[in-house]
């Protein structure tokens, strides 16, 4: 039971902050309603929602970033045993870098990288 | 209520003013910019910055618009002024900190705004379609020309198709940059305006001060000199320049960064009378095809780089009366 102790402290430290913060939300107002606008436009309307799609270019760069994120994750785990295991994990993992790097030249070629 | 009242004091003291300016009302934004500079406060760049709302010169219907949207945007405590000419400014300002500290919430009606529909699509440069936005630039923008409005279209931060539109010329529209020294301090005016877009603000304010101290008569040689100094900085910084340079090119004008260097040069050189642009509707009419294909914020850089003064396309229509 003891080893609870330290987490809900923490817990009631964080919650004793959220409601200070509301706390002094509610002292200091000057007026309770919140204010309810649209964006700023220099003095104009939106014509239209703000919600709207995004070009094609930056879905290529997202898949470009989500294999290079997963790289990283590998090497973590691969930096901790690369001492251990030698020339063999070194030589696997700049294979896996290799592989990534194909990928990546070829969206260069095919001009997904090219932005005007 | 102590509390309340010491932050509200504390708050206050240097509020944040967002700015409705008609065309040629520049005598008394010029004030208005004095007087802020002087004492610490400064000027809003969005409505949820802003302290108070102030309306300098007359303005006409489609303004009056523009406030009243504004007015609805900006978080209470606020305060709407309304500024005629230079006379009232400081006066009026003084008085702006007292009254936000006692400003009461009023029981004003939740507001309600329409909702507006999803964007629609259209072929892009690409060959792709994709979502065009309506956005309105202007007249309530940093350092934007007041009374010009221009409609983008934008895809993506591209912009596809531009139209301007005018707010706030009435038949009692002056330009106020007429004259010799005036004709300086506009040139000053307008660096300070292209510069403050190009976020050197340090240097913009130089341009303000320098400007200032042009239209309260001050001496031309040390004007001339600190004039002479800063066109040297401003040429010498590879940053601006790679900014400005090759933007917007003009026949007879340059690029965005020569004009700049020229309305520094002409400042400093003290002839500026003998220098008049090409008239504002010539400039308003290529304005368009010079914005297209631009980003959002190079647009602004080129309206900065083009000193475009709305209150000058009354004069045509006073009786065919040209500067020949």
């Amino acid at each position: 039971m003891g080893w609870y102790v330290p987490v809900m402290a923490l817990a009631a430290l964080g919650l004793a902050l959220v409601g200070a913060t509301y706390a002094i939300g509610l002292l200091v107002t000057v007026q309770r309603r919140p204010l309810v606008t649209p964006p700023f436009l220099a003095g104009g309307l939106p014509r239209e929602h703000a919600v709207s799609r995004f070009h094609v270019r930056w879905y290529v760069v997202t898949l470009l970033f989500l294999a290079f994120d997963m790289e990283m994750v590998f090497m973590y785990p691969w930096a901790v045993v690369v001492a251990e295991v030698g020339v063999e994990a070194v030589v696997e993992m700049f294979t896996f870098l290799a592989v990534l790097l194909a990928g990546v030249v070829y969206v260069w070629r095919e001009g997904g990288l090219r932005w005007t | 209520m102590d509390l309340i009242s010491a932050l509200r004091r504390a708050a206050f003291t240097r509020p944040n003013l967002l700015l409705v300016v008609a065309p040629g009302a520049t005598g008394p934004r010029l004030a208005m910019e004095r007087f802020t500079r002087e004492h610490g406060w400064s000027l809003a760049d969005t409505a949820a910055d802003a302290d108070a709302l102030v309306e300098i010169g007359e303005l006409d219907e489609p303004l009056t618009a523009v406030a009243e949207v504004l007015w609805r945007q900006l978080p209470r405590p606020a305060v709407r002024l309304s500024l005629g000419d230079e006379v009232g400014v400081g006066e009026a300002l003084a008085r702006l900190p007292e009254r936000l500290r006692s400003w009461r919430p009023t029981d004003e009606p939740s507001e309600e705004w329409p909702e507006p529909p999803m964007a629609d699509r259209a072929p892009d440069r690409d060959g792709l379609r994709l979502d065009v936005l309506r956005v309105p630039l202007g007249p309530v923008l940093p350092y934007w020309p007041a009374g010009l409005r221009l409609v983008v279209d934008m895809q993506g931060d591209v912009v596809q198709f531009a139209e301007v539109e005018l707010l706030g010329v009435t038949g009692r529209t002056r330009p106020y940059w007429t004259g010799e020294t005036r004709s300086a301090a506009r040139r000053l005016d307008a660096a300070a305006r292209l510069l403050g877009v190009a976020g050197w603000t340090a240097m913009s304010t130089r341009c303000q001060i320098l400007r200032d101290r042009l239209l309260a008569g001050g001496t031309g040689t040390f004007v001339a000199t600190e004039v002479d100094r800063l066109a040297r900085r401003v040429r010498r910084s590879p940053l601006l320049g790679a900014m400005l340079r090759g933007l917007a090119p003009l026949p007879g004008l340059g690029d965005a960064h020569e004009r700049l260097s020229n309305w520094l040069a002409e400042v400093a050189r003290a002839s500026t009378a003998d220098e008049a642009g090409p008239p504002v509707a010539e400039l308003l009419n290529v304005l368009p095809d010079v914005v297209f294909g631009a980003e959002l914020s190079v647009v602004r850089l080129i309206v900065a780089s083009l000193d475009l003064d709305i209150a000058e396309i009354t004069e045509p229509s006073h009786g065919g009366i040209s500067h020949g």
